[in-house]
């Protein structure tokens, strides 16, 4: 039997919907059920499939060589000293963990309703939890990044990673790019409950992908328009850290990587102030 | 291993002169708001403790009846007239902008219905307690509440040891898989390591009768069967503190069993039924009443029966409070 030393203490303040900081700070009580249901949502993807997780590679790979195939014949497209498919699976990486993240995110409390019946959980715990796919995708990505680097250095010996303390730029715009899914998720999952046009949410990401440096450099966009699309678009900002993490080169500056960063940290904190006012509200339409 | 002989695998059972019921206390003194101080404010002896606890539910509702604004209220009658998705947008919309007073159980200056009102009451580790109340709204929300499935809306509740519902273990997330495959994924979100289920589990299978179901995908297991397996996983698992809402017709002998040999293993239960009021009365110890959302009564099932009858029979025949509909399998199949 278990010890009976352990106390739990339940409480529901009442000043809890007005402070941001604490009904993200309730998540440190909720890791266990983020990575179960994070597994679960990995698993759910690929039940009842013959092939399982090797459409991952499908979905991931096939996408990438049609775009690959096209534009790096494009002139305009070529990214001077950084070879092309190092260009695009970079950029594709943080693409495809926030375009999967959203198209994943807002049915992530309509799959775990089950468990959110049931177990009391903060909403944006299951947010989190819907992280796992685009995670599994950020890493595949990876691993196909440093395979094509390590291609690229035996055969060319040249090697293209910049092994300094611009890395640091890697692990803040993934962390950026994952607050960016949870701040949009947070919000679409609540009204997903209710109102089923977020399904189409997709015509608008595949706009977001064509508004995003991700397979084209930053440089092909006209003057006038390249500071609208820096400053309006987070995402730009991010990829172009990305980048400059990885390899040292970025068609942005500084001030871009600033203002991407306060505008997603912002989206974040607006999507988790939204999920904390609703959790007071799903018991009546969950 | 046969059925009658699953309660042996969990070891010796404590002879009755060891068993402990003390009587309940009420709560006094100031409140601690630390876990540490909480932990030496609540006796060893009690294993629930409930604080001041409130719950009110049906904003919703009473929206609709109230309506926010003019504006909202036209609104609401132009989204009710042509669409259904926009109506509840607006209602969602109106609860939303109405969290603040919500949270403090008002809307529009109007205070919502309590289910339960203040309730405070402390229950001694080792006993079976039955909740009684007419309706089952309040006692619905008092063990959804300990269970930890919903929280409370105010107030508190300290539990000594770890809780489950038999609502929380009939959850199987993953209905394609198997029932071993979901039994380990649930008991590590009810708090138990792999290994205390995996060490569970032949006590489980032998509480069941059927072993051979715990290999099958869920859905190819009969409900009744699915029922069984939720009350072998309470009684099995590594809990103190088991919250039953509903004792069924037809439940497993050994469930009955178990609500008699439990206290003598230390684990404290709350029990209730809609049907079967009376028996889960015979099987308790110690009865909670609720009345109009507030705490009417707490002590030994004898003494309660016998001072308040009356209640208990309005309770027994009171009309059945309907459950919350099934959750679909899934309304959203299409995934891209």
């Amino acid at each position: 039997m278990s010890a009976h030393n352990s106390v739990d203490l339940l409480v529901r303040s009442e000043e809890a919907p007005l402070n941001v900081f604490s009904y993200l700070s309730q998540l440190r009580n909720h890791w266990t059920l983020i990575i179960v249901a994070g597994i679960y949502l990995v698993r759910r993807t690929y039940q009842r499939t013959l092939l399982g997780p090797v459409w991952l590679l499908g979905q991931g790979v096939l996408p990438m060589l049609g775009m690959m195939a096209v534009f790096q014949h494009v002139s305009k497209f070529q990214t001077g000293d950084l070879p092309y498919p190092l260009f695009l699976i970079s950029g594709m990486g943080i693409w495809t963990t926030v375009d999967l993240g959203i198209k994943r995110g807002f049915r992530t409390l309509n799959y775990l309703r089950r468990i959110k019946k049931v177990i009391h959980v903060p909403g944006i715990a299951m947010t989190f939890a819907g992280l796992s796919l685009p995670i599994v995708y950020m890493s595949f990505y990876a691993i196909l990044l440093l395979g094509a680097v390590a291609f690229i250095w035996i055969t060319d010996h040249r090697f293209l990673l910049s092994l300094d303390l611009k890395l640091v730029f890697v692990p803040v715009s993934v962390v950026l790019a994952l607050m960016l899914v949870v701040g949009i998720s947070a919000v679409t999952s609540v009204i997903f409950l209710i109102a089923r046009d977020i399904r189409h949410i997709g015509s608008l990401l595949h706009l977001w992908f064509f508004l995003t440096p991700i397979a084209y450099p930053l440089d092909v966009l006209p003057g006038s328009w390249r500071a609208v699309w820096e400053y309006a678009n987070p995402l730009v900002g991010i990829v172009e850290m990305y980048r400059y993490g990885l390899f040292g080169i970025s068609g942005a500056g500084y001030e871009v990587f600033l203002a991407a960063a306060a505008s997603t940290i912002s989206i974040f904190m607006m999507g988790v102030w939204f999920m904390m006012r609703s959790d007071w509200i799903l018991d009546e339409i969950l | 291993m046969e059925a009658g002989n699953w309660m042996n695998s969990l070891g010796p059972v404590l002879p009755e002169a060891d068993v402990r019921r003390p009587e309940a206390g009420s709560v006094s003194g100031p409140t601690p708001s630390h876990p540490s101080a909480l932990a030496n404010a609540v006796a060893n002896d009690v294993a629930i403790e409930v604080r001041n606890v409130s719950y009110w539910r049906g904003a919703a509702s009473h929206l609709r009846k109230q309506r926010q604004s003019e504006a909202t209220n036209q609104l609401l009658e132009l989204g009710r007239s042509r669409n259904d998705v926009l109506d509840h947008l607006l209602e969602f919309g109106s609860m939303f902008l109405n969290v603040r007073s919500l949270a403090q159980g008002e809307i529009s200056g109007q205070r919502l219905e309590r289910t339960l009102n203040e309730v405070s009451v402390q229950i001694p580790r080792g006993s079976v307690v039955c909740v009684v109340d007419i309706g089952g709204l309040s006692r619905t929300a008092l063990m959804r509440i300990v269970a930890k499935v919903i929280p409370p809306k105010s107030g508190e509740v300290i539990l000594r040891g770890k809780v489950v519902s038999l609502e929380q273990a009939e959850a199987i997330p993953m209905p394609y898989r198997t029932i071993r495959y979901n039994l380990l994924s649930l008991g590590r979100l009810l708090g138990l390591q792999r290994n205390e289920v995996l060490a569970a589990l032949p006590s489980m299978e032998a509480f069941t009768g059927s072993a051979e179901f715990f290999d099958m995908p869920v859905r190819r297991v009969p409900k009744s069967k699915k029922f069984d397996i939720a009350q072998s996983l309470v009684c099995s698992g590594a809990f103190d503190v088991i919250v039953a809402q509903e004792i069924r017709k037809g439940a497993n002998e050994a469930w009955f069993r178990f609500l008699d040999e439990a206290p003598g293993r230390g684990k404290t239960l709350l029990i209730s039924s809609s049907r079967l009021l009376n028996d889960a009365l015979d099987h308790s110890t110690h009865a909670l009443l609720l009345q109009e959302g507030r705490l009417l009564d707490f002590g030994s099932t004898a003494v309660m029966r016998a001072r308040h009858a009356q209640f208990v029979d309005a309770a027994t025949h009171a009309s059945i409070h309907v459950a919350e509909e099934e959750i679909p399998l899934d309304d959203d199949q299409d995934d891209e």
